[in-house]
């Protein structure tokens, strides 16, 4: 959805609810008092990217842009979100978040990446409706949250397999303490739209119906277990035409270990669907550790499409080692530089407009600020 | 080989360190809820400090607080930096808000007496009747 009618209506409900209430704020009848009533709160990244080739375009995701040996890229890395809450109650809440950044096309654009209405009818179980980011694999509804991660940004491998970010429709979530520990379990359903451009101008449409979500995770301070699975009905519209749905699945499995001064994490995903040709797993590992405000990382991350068993359908891999350094430097403010050794599918991904003689690796240097406010 | 004039200071600096750290560990932070609260493991004070328990409200002293690194660093095991990215998780979507900061201990204990849902942490020598401490990090 981009920024327009819709949005303005959503941003126009959310200030005429938090008006009526405010009015009855000041009575003894459970509501907020107005201080924490509202609040305002955003995130962003900064970022410049360059390779060493200029045989071949890096791309990311959707993304129409990348870096070059004489082109540094701008519009990869950076973005930038603000979001409004309104929490009338302890059990009721709204949430509205825009985000800008580049997704497929020339320009940057904004998008409502988060526009939904939360109940609390118990401590431990929400249920929210509208529209929000599909929690695929482990951290892709806070992977553009540069702040929030270790890593440069989320390993395209695997996190730029699942096609659809945003849904709408409903989730719910029920949360509860089992002695040290702390489980959630978490479903949804809706449908989701995603854009690509097949050509400048000519955009693939592809919708995803029936979308159904489940996960589950298991935390004790630190250490954070998660699997999960969405499965959906897949079709697509280009030139004018529907193709028939095909189903879609992804699971994952993943972990973090966030303790002390060390960090590791891992995930392996499966993306299943009707055609094998592009049936992908992927999987990253990422270590780091704490140096004061210094963490040092590293990242291996891996998506194949496994091929078929008679050997029509081949065998496919792009991979990419990376080294890179956080500076948290300041209270909400964090730099990272990471170096990365990719290689491509054989003629594709994450390089693009390949020229005769590209070798299919190529190094990418980035340089990021993250910052929330 | 070291000369000597460069050991006897590194001496000396090691020395300060040593007794730095040991001033900055010698305040004992307890963590306070109103009277009457049931007492609460590490477990449970770190499921609130990182969002995972919502049916508690946690307090926060500002950031420059020395405290404040202590108790996480106790609690957690996680440093303010790790334990803001965590936060940024959770709000940025939109499952909830970080603590509440009050600028200082006196303002902690006032909320704490007052509702018997929130949570904060103090020094132990400033622990008075208004309030229980369900929980000591030493």
């Amino acid at each position: 959805m981009q920024i327009g009618k819709r949005a303005s209506f959503g941003v126009f409900v959310s200030i005429s609810l938090g008006q009526c209430l405010a009015q009855a704020a000041n009575a003894d009848n459970g509501l907020n008092a107005l201080s924490d009533m509202f609040s305002y709160d955003g995130f962003g990244t900064v970022g410049i990217a360059r390779s060493d080739t200029d045989q071949a375009v890096w791309v990311q995701n959707i993304q129409t842009f990348g870096a070059t040996n004489k082109n540094v890229d701008y519009r990869t890395d950076s973005r930038l979100a603000v979001q409004g809450t309104v929490t009338p109650t302890q059990w009721l809440s709204g949430t509205v978040q825009a985000l800008t950044e580049e997704r497929y096309g020339p320009a940057m654009t904004t998008q409502l990446e988060w526009a939904f209405v939360m109940v609390k009818p118990l401590p431990d179980l929400s249920v929210r409706a509208g529209r929000m980011e599909l929690p695929t694999f482990l951290i892709s509804d806070t992977r553009n949250v540069g702040y929030a991660n270790l890593w440069l940004r989320a390993p395209d491998e695997v996190y730029g397999q699942p096609i659809f970010d945003v849904y709408t429709g409903w989730a719910a979530a029920y949360q509860r303490e089992v002695g040290p520990y702390s489980m959630s379990f978490n479903v949804l359903s809706g449908t989701s739209t995603s854009e690509t451009e097949l050509a400048p101008d000519v955009q693939r449409r592809i919708i995803g119906h029936k979308m159904l979500g489940y996960n589950a995770t298991l935390e004790r301070n630190g250490i954070t277990i998660r699997v999960s699975r969405v499965t959906t009905d897949r079709t697509h519209e280009e030139y004018g035409i529907t193709y028939p749905a095909l189903s879609w699945s992804f699971d994952s499995a993943g972990v973090i270990y966030d303790r002390h001064d060390l960090v590791l994490q891992g995930e392996f995903i499966e993306r299943r669907t009707s055609n094998p040709a592009i049936n992908v797993n992927g999987y990253y590992l990422l270590g780091g550790y704490h140096l004061g405000k210094w963490t040092p990382y590293t990242l291996y991350s891996v998506g194949e499409t496994i091929g078929g068993a008679d050997g029509t359908i081949p065998f496919a891999s792009m991979h990419v080692v990376s080294v890179g350094v956080r500076f948290d430097a300041f209270k909400n403010l964090d730099l990272k530089a990471q170096i990365e050794h990719a290689t491509a599918y054989q003629g594709g991904t994450p390089f693009e407009n390949q020229t005769t003689g590209f070798n299919n690796h190529g190094n990418i240097a980035s340089f990021v600020v993250d910052f929330v406010f | 080989m070291m000369n000597k004039p460069f050991l006897i200071r590194g001496t000396l600096l090691l020395g300060c360190s040593l007794l730095i750290a040991s001033l900055a560990r010698a305040a004992d932070l307890v963590v306070i809820m109103a009277p009457g609260a049931p007492l609460l493991s590490k477990d449970q004070v770190t499921n609130v400090y990182i969002g995972r328990r919502s049916d508690l409200k946690p307090l926060d002293l500002p950031a420059s607080a020395a405290q404040r690194d202590a108790f996480y660093k106790k609690v957690t095991a996680r440093d303010a930096a790790q334990i803001k990215a965590v936060w940024a998780r959770i709000l940025f979507t939109g499952r909830g808000q970080p603590p509440k900061e009050l600028p200082d201990e006196a303002a902690i204990k006032k909320a704490v007496a007052g509702d018997p849902k929130a949570v904060g942490y103090i020094d132990k020598a400033n622990v008075d009747s208004t309030v229980k401490v369900v929980l000591e990090l030493n």
